[in-house]
C-alpha cells in the first residue's frame, strides 16, 4: 500500500497548495453538528482536561476547515494526507487514511471543479483503476428549484426543510398532496389574522399569564410564526397531484447528460426557468465525462445524500468494483457556519481512499 | 465447580420487590453482613453465586457476558445495546420498577403537540440559526432509534450526566428524554411530554445472556427457566 499511497499523493498534490498537518483531536460538539448523530456511533470519543468532548476527525475537511478559521490568510489550499477516525462500515476492512486537497478561497472558477476531479481521475487511472463510475449531484439544486417553483408558499416552506434528505423530501411531498383541509386551534386562527409582530406579542402575553416557560433558544415570536404557519397550512389545499409528481420525477431523476436535460424541461413545468443554471450543470458534466473517458460512466443524480451534509454545490463520488474510492465537492458555507459568522470563504475539496483503492484493485475483496 | 451467576439490585425498593419476586419461585435471598453486606447468596442453593450490583452494572454484565441471569430495568438493557434480542432473553417482566423513557420540551412550546411538530421546529431551527435542536440525556441510543423512526435528523444528544430536567432550563439542551414514573419531577421544571413522545414503557425484568447459556452447567435456575 505505501506505493499506492505515494502513487496517488503525487498526482493529487499537482492541484497545488501548501501540505498541512492538521489536528487529529477535534471539538465534539462542531462535528456532531455538521454530521448529525447517525455518525455517532462510528466516532471515536475522549475529553480535554477541562471535560470538554473531543473526538478523533472523522474526515479531513472539517479538520482543514478549523485550521482555515483560525488562519490569519483569507485564501489558503491545504494538501493533506493522515488518518480519519472512524470504526468499520459494512464493505472496507480499515478505511483510516484519506490523502485530500482543500480550497479556501474568496473567489473560485468553475475550472477550479473540473481541475480537481482531473487530478483525482488522473491518480486513480496511475494507480491501475480501470474503471467505475463517476456520480454527479449539486447539493444546492433541490434547494433551487423548490425555491423557485411555482407553488404555493406553504408547500414552499414544508418542503425546504427537507431539501437535502431525499426521503424526508419524497414523504413530505406525499403528505402535501394528500393534505386535507382541516379546522386550525383557535389560537393560530386568532393569530393568523394579526400581522407577525402583534401575533408576537399575544403569544408572548399567553406564555407570561401561563407563567409557561420557552427555554432560551427560541422566542415567543419562533412559536407566534409557527402557529400562524400552521393555521395556513390546515387551511391550505393540498399540493397539486401534478405538481408533486413533478417534483417527485425531479427527486429521482438520474442518469446521463441527458437527465439534467429532462431535470430541466420538468423545472419548467414548474414556471422556473434558468436556463444559464441548467447550461453550466451540462458543462460540467461533458467537461468531467470527457476526462473520464470511455471506460468510467459518467451519472448526473438529482437527489444525492452526502455523509456529510456541508456539500451545497456541485459533488462528486468515484466507485469501483462498488467501492467509493474518492469523493468532494462544493461547501461554501461551511466556514461561516464553523466560525459561527466571522470568516467565510469559498470552498472545494477531494479525499482519496488509498485502502478502499487496494481494495478495489483487488477485485473489491478485503486485504 | 463453576456456578452460574445471578445479580440482583443491590439496594432500595427494588432489592426489596427482587427479594419478593425470588421467594416465590423458592429462591430466599440472604445477606453475609446484614443489610448493610454486599455479599448475598440463595439459602440452600450451592450451584448460584448470587451478586449484589447497581442496576446499571447488571445491564452491562448482561450484555457483556459477565453474568448468566440478572434482575434490571429494560430501559437499561434496551439502552445498552442494538440487538437485545440476539444477545439476552427476556424471561420475564416482573411488574415492578415502572417507569417510562419519554420526550419532553418546554410547556411553553404551545406548537409542540407530537414528534411531527418535533422534527418541523427542529428543521426550522436548523435552517433559521444553523444549530441543530440539543436533547439532554442518558438515553443517547433509545433517542437515536426513536428520532430515526419520527425522520428527525437535526438534532443533537446532549449527555447527561444527572439532572437531566434541569438541562432546558440551565441552557444546555432545548428538550430532553428521560425516565419518569408520574410526571411531577417534569412538570416541576416546567416540561411536558409531548403526545406520541413516550419511548419504552420499562419495567424490571429477568434476562439471561444467550451465550452463556449454551455452556452455562445445571442449576437451581435451569429448573426454573427451562
Amino acid at each position: 500500500m505505501p506505493e499506492i499511497r505515494k502513487l496517488l499523493k503525487d498526482k493529487v498534490f499537482e492541484f497545488g497548495g501548501e501540505p498541512a498537518e492538521l489536528p487529529s483531536l477535534l471539538p465534539a460538539n462542531l462535528v456532531l453538528e455538521l454530521t448529525g448523530e447517525s455518525l455517532r456511533q462510528r466516532l471515536f470519543f475522549t475529553n480535554d482536561e477541562t471535560g470538554r468532548e473531543l473526538c478523533l476527525r472523522p474526515d479531513l475537511t472539517i479538520a482543514a476547515a478549523l485550521d482555515f478559521i483560525e488562519a490569519k490568510e483569507k485564501e489558503k489550499s491545504y494538501l493533506i494526507e493522515g488518518k480519519i477516525f472512524l470504526s468499520a462500515g459494512q464493505s472496507v476492512k480499515n478505511e483510516n487514511y484519506n490523502i485530500g486537497i482543500e480550497e479556501f478561497s474568496l473567489s473560485q472558477n468553475k475550472k477550479r471543479e473540473i481541475f480537481l476531479i482531473e487530478k483525482i481521475l488522473e491518480a486513480l487511472k496511475i494507480a491501475g483503476i480501470k474503471s467505475g463510475k463517476i456520480t454527479l449531484s449539486n447539493g444546492g439544486l433541490l434547494k433551487k428549484i423548490i425555491e423557485n417553483a411555482a407553488i404555493d408558499d406553504v408547500w414552499k416552506q414544508y418542503l425546504l426543510f427537507a431539501h437535502k434528505n431525499p426521503n424526508q423530501l419524497n414523504q413530505r411531498l406525499t403528505e402535501a398532496k394528500n393534505h386535507k383541509k382541516t379546522r386550525p386551534l383557535a389560537l393560530e386562527k386568532s393569530l393568523s389574522l394579526q400581522s407577525d409582530e402583534e401575533a408576537s406579542k399575544t403569544v408572548a402575553e399567553v406564555l407570561g399569564l401561563a407563567r409557561l416557560a420557552i427555554g432560551a433558544t427560541r422566542s415567543a415570536s419562533d412559536i407566534a410564526l409557527r402557529l400562524k404557519a400552521r393555521a395556513a397550512k390546515a387551511l391550505a389545499n393540498p399540493l397539486p397531484e401534478t405538481q408533486a409528481e413533478i417534483l417527485g420525477e425531479i427527486i429521482e431523476t438520474s442518469g446521463d447528460i441527458a437527465s439534467i436535460k429532462k431535470i430541466e424541461e420538468l423545472s419548467k413545468k414548474l414556471s422556473i426557468e434558468n436556463s444559464q443554471y441548467f447550461e453550466d450543470l451540462r458543462n460540467n458534466f461533458e467537461a468531467i465525462s470527457k476526462l473520464a473517458g470511455e471506460d468510467f460512466k459518467t451519472e448526473f443524480q438529482a437527489a444525492k445524500q452526502g455523509r456529510f451534509e456541508y456539500y451545497d454545490g456541485f459533488m462528486f463520488e468515484i466507485s469501483s468494483e462498488n467501492l467509493l474510492l474518492a469523493m468532494g465537492g462544493r461547501y461554501d458555507g461551511l466556514i461561516n457556519v464553523l466560525s459561527g459568522g466571522k470568516k467565510s470563504a469559498l470552498a472545494i475539496g477531494a479525499v482519496i481512499r488509498p485502502s478502499v483503492v487496494t481494495q478495489a484493485l483487488n477485485g473489491g475483496k478485503n486485504g | 465447580m463453576a456456578k452460574v451467576i445471578f445479580a440482583i439490585p443491590s439496594k432500595g425498593r427494588l432489592k426489596t420487590q427482587c427479594e419478593e419476586y425470588l421467594a416465590g419461585l423458592g429462591l430466599k435471598v440472604r445477606q453475609k453482613g446484614g443489610e448493610r453486606g454486599y455479599e448475598a447468596y440463595f439459602e440452600g442453593i450451592d450451584d448460584i453465586d448470587l451478586r449484589l450490583l447497581s442496576a446499571s452494572e447488571i445491564a452491562r454484565g448482561l450484555i457483556l457476558g459477565e453474568i448468566d441471569y440478572g434482575i434490571t430495568g429494560e430501559d437499561l438493557l434496551r439502552e445498552s445495546c442494538d440487538n437485545l434480542e440476539e444477545i439476552a432473553k427476556i424471561h420475564n417482566y416482573l411488574g415492578f420498577g415502572k417507569a417510562d423513557v419519554v420526550v419532553a420540551v418546554p410547556n411553553g412550546w404551545i406548537d409542540v403537540q407530537n414528534m411531527a411538530d418535533l422534527q418541523e421546529v427542529s428543521a426550522i431551527l436548523r435552517a433559521n440559526q444553523g444549530v441543530r435542536l440539543r436533547v439532554a440525556t442518558k438515553f443517547a441510543r433509545l433517542t437515536q432509534s426513536f428520532f430515526n423512526q419520527h425522520h428527525i435528523n437535526d438534532y443533537r444528544i446532549i449527555h447527561s450526566g444527572g439532572a437531566t430536567e434541569g438541562a432546558p432550563a440551565n441552557g444546555i439542551s432545548e428538550i430532553i428524554v428521560d425516565i419518569t414514573t408520574s410526571g411531577a419531577t417534569l412538570s416541576a421544571n416546567n416540561l411536558k411530554i409531548i403526545g406520541d413522545g413516550l419511548i419504552l414503557s420499562s419495567q424490571a425484568v429477568l434476562a439471561q445472556n444467550l451465550a452463556r447459556a449454551k455452556k452455562a452447567p445445571k442449576s437451581k435456575m435451569s429448573e426454573i427457566f427451562k
